[in-house]
């Protein structure tokens, strides 16, 4: 059973989708007019900026919010309801949370006009101010804010599968202080959780386009901007740099790839080569409650700051608020907003449901078949460039699309991408799953199929939820595969919420950023209530 | 089991719910600007009556339904272009010639020059929507005079430094900026432009623009080392204090805005060098559209008087009407002095250049 269904899920959601974006890109890339020219690759490479941009890009927003996220993970430990405040983050759209921290920060933000309404200091929006709108510093700072709770909430899905209460109490009897058994004990068994998790991030701030292009600097761009700039224009050249560029941005991402998976072991080297040094300086406790005080007041402004704006009537430099707030946005839209709100929350629902479920059905048969390492082709779909994938799609699925069936195909292609987050989520609990308990299930008489029902499934349910949820949100926030397989049949709240802001009027892209937050918020709040101790601790 | 059940229900519901979209015109078009999404949504409305389903399938970019049309698949009947995206597809072969079949036609200003889209030839595989006219929005007495030539530009850069930008070419905003500047540069020869670039000395004619560039480049919000990324985003950085300027192809925008609370009221409307250059964009039906009947009749619709004049109007979308001018009631405002659009080898060939320079 195991066995066909995984065979089912190979076929259907991972080599049909990536085979055939591969072999679209495949082919055009051979192609003598738009394909791969070495011309167009030594371009690439003289012009090093953007490849640079993006490999610094890639490298430091996943690794400060790692390391950001292990800091702060010890709160949790103490005081699980935390949990509960990364939801709003979670569930909001990365560019409405760089909208959001901009209205807030930037030049022209809140905090400025609050400092000119006190001080008059600032009578036109300062120049210089740490946090400019265009500057790869400023995505930086937004991607390592948005991957942090993410990480968080990998991370504490991992704490609940391990003795780590007893970690730390033996190492305390040994003579280490909480803080170096949290950072020598418990953080490489974490690190080594956290390897796939990671990889999801890291192709994230390699491939995504919406924030650089907001936020971003752009003499030039970081390359996934480019590339996809290049795309859409339409003269051969253009073309050209796409498909070279796409390739460029596949190597980058299997180096980058490499390197985190070398981390764990990077780190174990590194820190616990070393005697334990008296602890720094720093008090990381403290550090910790405030960068929790911190992302509390963050969600709290962002979500705020969207809402105001949605409700203003107009709102401009230096007034701290808005000229008058009037339901009238929300009241002409509303009418308009079943149909997207429906789409959105079938799609989601169904493909989270269909993603959760190949996701365990690949790592049961890689249990059954004692395979611990990971399925990397699971991941290739995650380091195609969308744009050439979904043309290879619409190439391969024809006269499918327009009979009625767009809906399927939607459903389809987001199940294509909800499967590999659900399973980077949830491999590192279920492949370290400790057999024992099977065992001794099946030695009080269980059958295998009952001992998986009844004691490994609610055993997982935590990360089996925590991967639903992430899942449901990836399937939310998808532009592209909806628009280009539901040829117009299928809006959703993401699609309107895109084309909307794509006129940078920031009043109405706001309404539509609260709506498309608001259903994953809802999963993430629900997922959030599942509150267990770990069964890790009495083993 | 239990879960399995709800599941297959929860399919078996949606099965049913799929709902039958039969014999709908879908509209693809850029879905950034709540004022045309509203009008549309009237538009929809009143060609209801008439037993058409008109859908509008919001992009963030038309060029997003370009690329499919041309690599993929589409299901438009009607899409909303000009410029780069109509070359692509006319090359590509991907446009039914319409302009015949459409009776509003005769009903098009004599004045708009609308046979050339960009500099290339129409040839009836698109017809005229909207006016669209290049110019400078600004904060009040940012610039002295209603034309602002390229060196009242650089003054008022040096005057306020840090506070004027442009759109980044290629965003076709940016690239007629730079045209607009090439015509303020070379007030006596603007003709040098209407020819293909392989017919003219480009390298001597541009030489002066790139000069101009080198220096006020420096002077420009983040010293020109970022730019806007496209024209809305520049109107909210106007909106919100970080420049003085911004750039729009509607000229009736420095009203409208300021009406739907977008921009702060006392805006002034310029144009860059003496004329603002002038362009239409267009409605036109993909080889590929399965409803072709349909949409012509919804193209009959949106340029008929109704149709136009609501457009028109400030407090709605505020596009300039394509129509003859009627006597009675007319309350369109009047357009700015027009001048044509480069030859349109010169799109290319100032976004490439620019890109080499300044990229």
């Amino acid at each position: 059973m195991v066995r066909a269904l995984s065979i089912a899920v190979w076929l259907l959601l991972i080599i049909l989708p990536v085979g055939s974006g591969v072999l679209f890109l495949l082919l055009t890339s051979l192609d003598a007019k738009t394909g791969v020219s070495l011309a167009a690759f030594s371009e690439l490479l003289l012009g090093y900026e953007s490849i640079l941009s993006s490999f610094a890009l890639a490298v430091v927003a996943p690794f400060v919010a790692c390391y950001l996220a292990l800091l702060m993970a010890p709160g949790i430990l103490r005081k699980p309801r935390l949990q509960q405040l990364l939801s709003p983050l979670l569930s909001i759209p990365h560019v409405a949370f760089a909208v959001g921290l901009m209205l807030l920060m930037s030049p022209s933000g809140w905090l400025v006009r609050l400092v000119e309404a006190i001080s008059g200091l600032f009578p036109v929006p300062p120049a210089s101010w740490p946090l400019p709108e265009k500057f790869l510093v400023t995505v930086i700072i937004v991607l390592t804010l948005k991957e942090l709770p993410f990480l968080l909430l990998m991370i504490s899905a991992q704490l609940k599968q391990l003795p780590v209460k007893s970690w730390l109490v033996q190492a305390q009897s040994y003579g280490y202080s909480e803080r170096q058994a949290w950072w020598r004990i418990v953080t490489p068994e974490l690190l080594r959780r956290m390897t796939l998790p990671m990889a999801a991030v890291i192709i994230y701030s390699l491939s995504v386009v919406d924030i650089p292009l907001l936020v971003g600097s752009n003499t030039p761009a970081v390359l996934a901007q480019r590339v996809y700039e290049w795309t859409f224009q339409f003269a051969a050249n253009s073309q050209i740099k796409a498909m070279t560029g796409a390739w460029v941005l596949l190597v980058m991402a299997l180096l980058l790839l490499l390197m985190n998976s070398k981390h764990s072991v990077l780190y174990r080297r590194l820190v616990l080569g070393k005697r334990a040094v008296t602890p720094g300086r720093l008090n990381s406790d403290k550090a910790s409650r405030y960068a929790w005080g911190f992302l509390g007041f963050l969600s709290f402004g962002v979500i705020t700051v969207l809402a105001l704006q949605s409700l203003a009537s107009s709102w401009f430099y230096p007034n701290l608020w808005p000229a008058a707030l009037s339901p009238e946005r929300w009241q002409t839209e509303w009418s308009y907003l079943l149909e997207p709100t429906v789409h959105s929350f079938w799609l989601a629902l169904l493909s989270a449901i269909t993603g959760t479920i190949a996701a365990m059905v690949l790592l049961q048969r890689q249990r059954q078949k004692a395979v611990k390492s990971f399925y990397w082709p699971v991941l290739i779909a995650l380091l195609i460039p969308q744009v050439p994938l979904v043309l290879g799609w619409q190439r391969v699925l024809g006269q499918q699309l327009t009979e009625g069936w767009q809906l399927w195909w939607v459903f389809w292609s987001h199940a294509v991408y909800t499967l590999p987050y659900a399973y980077l989520v949830l491999h590192g609990a279920y492949t370290s799953f400790n057999e024992q308990w099977l065992i001794r299930a099946q030695s009080l008489g269980y059958s295998a199929r009952a001992a998986w029902w009844r004691v490994m499934l609610p055993m997982l349910k935590q990360p089996v939820a925590i991967a639903f949820a992430v899942a449901f949100s990836v399937s939310i926030a998808q532009y592209l595969p909806t628009q280009w397989l539901g040829q117009g049949a299928t809006p959703t709240l993401t699609t309107e919420a895109v084309s909307v802001a794509s006129g940078g009027d920031w009043r109405i892209g706001s309404l539509y950023a609260l709506l498309q937050m608001l259903l994953p918020l809802l999963v993430f709040i629900a997922v959030g209530g599942i509150r267990k101790g770990s069964y890790a601790e009495h083993s | 089991m239990r879960f399995i059940a709800a599941i297959s229900l929860l399919l078996a519901t949606l099965c049913f719910a799929l709902p039958l979209k039969a014999s709908e015109v879908n509209f693809y078009a850029w879905g950034g600007s709540p004022e045309v999404n509203n009008y549309l949504r009237w538009a929809q409305k009143e060609l209801k009556a008439e037993g058409i389903q008109l859908r509008h399938n919001k992009v963030a970019d038309a060029s997003e339904v370009v690329k499919q049309l041309i690599d993929g698949r589409s299901n438009a009947d009607i899409i909303w272009i000009n410029g780069e995206n109509f070359h692509a597809l006319k090359k590509a072969g991907a446009l039914r010639p319409i302009a015949d079949d459409i009776k509003a036609l005769n009903n098009i200003s004599p004045e708009l020059n609308w046979q050339s889209d960009f500099g290339e030839p129409v040839e009836g595989l698109e017809v005229p929507w909207g006016v669209g006219q290049f110019n400078l929005i600004s904060r009040p007495g940012l610039f002295p005079d209603k034309a602002v030539s390229a060196e009242a530009l650089l003054n008022a850069a040096r005057e306020n430094k840090g506070r004027i930008s442009y759109p980044i070419p290629p965003d076709f905003h940016g690239t007629t900026f730079l045209k607009s500047l090439l015509l303020s540069l070379h007030s006596q020869q603007r003709e040098v432009f209407q020819q293909p670039v392989s017919e003219v000395d480009a390298n001597e004619w541009t030489k002066p623009l790139w000069h101009y560039l080198d220096k006020l480049h420096p002077l420009l919000w983040q010293r020109g080392e970022n730019f806007p990324s496209s024209a809305g985003e520049q109107i909210s950085y106007l909106a919100n204090g970080q420049l003085l300027m911004a750039v729009s192809f509607n000229p009736n925008d420095y009203q409208t805005l300021v009406n739907h609370g977008r921009l702060p009221a006392g805006v002034e409307r310029h144009t860059l060098s003496d004329e603002a250059i002038t362009n239409n964009h267009y409605l036109a039906i993909p080889v590929s559209s399965n409803n072709a009947e349909a949409a012509k009749a919804v193209i009959e619709f949106l340029l008929s008087e109704k149709a136009q004049q609501r457009k028109a109007d400030t407090n709605r979308w505020g596009d300039p009407s394509v129509l003859k001018r009627t006597q009675k009631g007319d309350k369109s405002s009047a357009l700015l002095e027009p001048t044509d659009d480069f030859h349109a080898s010169w799109q290319n060939y100032l976004e490439r250049e620019w890109s080499a320079r300044y990229q």
